[in-house]
């Protein structure tokens, strides 16, 4: 019976909360370069960035789903889950913080601050990448091969 | 998620060539936590450190976050009226969305016996893109700068004509408040794209 209840409370919250939440993720991981950040560099204009506000929000459901062992059961059924959400979060929080690079430099109307703010940003996407990779290399997220799924 | 986690275990395959899992009780060394298994243990720690990284974006986010709420008082409602007030604090906003409002030149009298005073500027409605730039007697002081309902500060001279051209305007007009430290006075001022305001200081 307890199962059951578990398993409704599991469904309950992928369906209702996380799966919201991971295609919030994607949109938003497609929005911010080819809208916000490609907008910003189009128009020469800044304006205002809530990429950081997606991560926490974002990075609440995720963690609240492998912190919690009912709403876990997720990641057991979906083996795909959570490398998906870690990279997903990864990538926004990268992406988030070279939104808001680019908004600080193009909040001043000037070639030179214009040129600085990309090539910051562009710096900064390249060292975080690495970094990412690195990181995923020395810990993968892949977990077919050692070990079973519950 | 560490090395030790890594076992040299290769996917074994089953009669009908689907990649098999070893049985997670075979993974379990005598070192782990007691019946957890390192799945289990990995995403756990993964969540944990995504916690942080989710606090570390709210913090970074609230650092770099310059909007504010709208000030709901009499004080505000009046200065939407007068557009000018001596009570409502440095950085006020008044509107949740540009108006429209197109204001004038104004003359500001003081006695303040300093040669400089500081001068804040700031979008008193939604922080849209509006841009602006600040003349001190014709010349400009710096680049044209993003308003927002954090204050920008300047030191001006306390007599001259100080002159805020709106360069751009993101939606619904350029709305600003100007602040001078030598009368305390918010002046709550707006202008189309292109328009500018002069304010004249004279020392009585």
């Amino acid at each position: 019976m307890s199962d059951k209840i578990a398993n409704i409370i599991a469904a309950l919250w992928f369906f209702g909360v996380l799966i919201w939440a991971l295609l919030f993720g994607v949109f938003a991981l497609i929005m911010i370069p080819f809208s916000d950040i490609a907008g910003m560099i189009n128009s020469g204009y800044s304006r205002s960035t809530e990429g950081l506000i997606f991560c926490f929000l974002l990075g609440i459901i995720f963690s609240l789903t492998g912190l919690v062992p009912v709403l876990r059961k997720a990641y057991y059924k979906l083996p795909w889950l959570y490398p998906f959400t870690m990279m997903l979060f990864m990538d926004l929080f990268i992406l988030s913080i070279a939104e808001m690079i680019l908004a600080k430099g193009f909040a001043i109307d000037s070639r030179f601050h214009h040129v600085m703010a990309i090539i910051v940003m562009s710096i900064q996407i390249i060292a975080c990448r690495i970094a990412m990779s690195k990181y995923l290399k020395r810990y993968p997220l892949l977990i077919h091969k050692y070990e079973r799924l519950e | 998620m560490g090395n030790n986690e890594f076992r040299n275990d290769s996917p074994v395959t089953s009669k009908n060539n689907m990649e098999y899992i070893p049985d997670i009780q075979q993974d379990i060394s005598p070192h782990r936590a007691k019946n957890t298994p390192p799945f289990t243990q990995r995403i756990k720690k993964g969540s944990g450190i995504l916690l942080l990284a989710s606090i570390m974006a709210l913090a970074i986010g609230m650092m770099c976050h310059t909007g504010t709420s709208v000030n709901t008082s009499d004080d505000a409602q009046s200065a939407i009226e007068t557009h000018v007030s001596t009570t409502l604090p440095i950085g006020a906003r008044l509107l949740e969305k540009d108006d429209h409002y197109v204001g004038g030149d104004m003359t500001i009298t003081h006695t303040s016996p300093e040669k400089k005073t500081k001068m804040y500027i700031w979008d008193y409605a939604a922080e849209d893109g509006d841009y602006v730039q600040v003349y001190i007697d014709g010349k400009p002081l710096g680049s044209p700068f993003m308003i927002k309902n954090k204050p920008e500060v300047f030191n001006v001279p306390a007599t001259g004509e100080v002159q805020v051209v709106g360069t751009r305007d993101g939606g619904g007009g350029i709305t600003y408040a100007v602040r001078y430290e030598l009368n305390h006075e918010t002046y709550f001022n707006g202008m189309e794209q292109g328009g500018n305001n002069v304010y004249t200081l004279v020392r009585e």
